[in-house]
């Protein structure tokens, strides 16, 4: 798990200065684990956070990690520290995870229309493959292979190799968190 | 030149008209004078930006002068700090006073104002904190104090990163923060000598996007505080002006810019500014930096 006070000088983060060395120390926590995939960030003791420190840290670092690691936040203090860092990553149409005791949502960018079916699907499930996604929303299972990639390749979900069935290699699509 | 500031409530485009009235004070070597005439009150963001004139003139070698008629306007200028920030080498008449009345008053006392200077390097953390003291002190009790809170300290420490993202090496500057609850409203400023917000983001987003060239000032205003606009070609840039302006908004603020020649006065219409309701003063006298203050409804 990532403290992430435990990374900052103060409680309080403002601005892209003090973001900076906040981001290469998260960095650094990521490559320390290589094996490791999902990431639980802890906002506890974090008092604020204004757009650019969000932007340069958890922001920054999921997109830096998309589609190869996944981050979700929790013991978020205020709705005001959400607000910003949901700003921060709308900006750059990037999805950031929060679990905490209301459950599993995305902040910041929004997934399309279209694919939004087999995200929830995925997320309830914890992980899914096409063919089951595509019996679940009842559409082809090219179709639904598609929608997941398009939502992985956003960065809304996690996805790694698996033996289907038939012996091929088919993508297991994971929900970060 | 004598450049007399007289009225009640003086905003930072009053002392912006009583200076463009009297000509270019930067024009000259001929010393400035600044008047403040007697029963004068002066709102917050017109104290900074006669601060910022009378620092950027005798910076010039320009000899200033301010003349007090009588203790009001200077007894709350000696209040907020005012003298503390002011080029020593600035004649004050009366004699500037020996201890500031920021000192004297200091802590519970100072109350509703707060006024910080801005340097290269400093930690903007302390000075934030500062101005959140005043927050607190000031606007505790409301009932969205969090929310509240979030808002100032958001717009202060977005606007102070401009002044360092902006004004350039050396750009110094201040930030200050007043509530009045008499008329329920509160004002943020930050203030800066720098090279200025058009002079740093024009070229770079001209030569990215050259339609840019054909876009007016206050239209690119609009724009970076509506959408964002950053000189960086990076979408993770340019929130801060825009994320100020949706804190402020929720506030009903007014906000106004006064960039090198022209200022803007921008009203929110709904949850946005927009270029219709634009207020534009143009051909002002140069004033080096970015000069930006809500003022936020509280009621």
């Amino acid at each position: 798990m990532i403290v992430l006070r435990d990374m900052m000088p103060k409680s309080e983060g403002w601005g892209r200065e003090m973001g900076r060395p906040v981001f290469s120390k998260l960095v650094e926590h990521v490559e320390r684990n290589p094996d490791q995939t999902i990431f639980p960030i802890s906002f506890k003791g974090v008092k604020q956070v204004d757009y650019s420190f969000a932007s340069e840290t958890v922001v920054q670092l999921a997109r830096r990690y998309k589609g190869e690691k996944g981050f979700y936040l929790f013991e978020i203090a205020t709705p005001y520290i959400e607000e910003n860092v949901d700003a921060a990553a709308r900006r750059v149409e990037q999805p950031l995870v929060i679990a905490d005791a209301k459950g599993h949502r995305f902040i910041g960018s929004e997934p399309s229309a279209g694919s939004k079916a087999a995200l929830d699907f995925v997320v309830a499930r914890s992980h899914a493959r096409a063919a089951e996604i595509a019996d679940a929303i009842h559409v082809t299972v090219a179709n639904a292979s598609m929608k997941l990639k398009q939502l992985w390749s956003s960065g809304f979900l996690l996805r790694r190799e698996s033996v289907a069935d038939t012996g091929g290699v088919e993508f297991v699509y994971q929900r970060i968190a | 030149m004598l450049i007399r500031l007289w009225g009640n409530w003086l905003r930072a485009s009053d002392v912006d008209r009583a200076v463009r009235s009297r000509g270019n004070p930067f024009a000259s070597p001929a010393p400035v004078t600044f008047q403040v005439t007697s029963g004068t009150k002066m709102l917050l963001d017109a104290c900074v930006r006669l601060l910022a004139y009378s620092n950027q003139i005798i910076a010039e070698g320009i000899p200033v002068r301010l003349v007090f008629e009588d203790g009001l306007a200077m007894g709350y200028l000696d209040r907020m700090g005012f003298f503390d920030h002011l080029t020593p080498e600035v004649e004050v008449s009366p004699d500037r006073p020996v201890v500031s009345g920021a000192y004297v008053f200091g802590g519970n006392n100072r109350g509703l104002v707060e006024i910080c200077a801005i340097r290269p390097g400093m930690d903007a953390h302390d000075l934030i904190s500062k101005l959140k003291e005043t927050i607190g002190a000031t606007c505790g009790a409301r009932t969205d104090f969090p929310q509240f809170e979030d808002a100032m300290t958001t717009i202060l420490s977005e606007l102070i990163e401009n002044v360092y993202l902006h004004g350039g090496d050396g750009a110094t500057g201040h930030a200050a923060f007043q509530s009045y609850p008499a008329s329920n409203k509160a004002r943020v400023v930050v203030s800066d000598n720098g090279r200025g917000l058009m002079q740093t983001i024009r070229p770079p987003l001209e030569d990215r996007d050259p339609s840019y060239r054909h876009v007016r000032d206050v239209d690119l205003l609009v724009e970076m505080f509506r959408d964002g606009l950053s000189r960086f070609d990076d979408p993770s840039h340019g929130n801060g002006l825009k994320g100020c302006a949706t804190k402020a908004i929720r506030y009903r603020a007014t906000l106004d810019v006064r960039l090198r020649s022209q200022a803007v006065t921008l009203v929110p219409s709904g949850e946005a500014y927009i270029p219709n309701t634009a207020i534009l003063s143009s051909e002002l006298p140069k004033l080096a930096g970015t000069h930006i203050a809500f003022e936020l409804s509280l009621v």
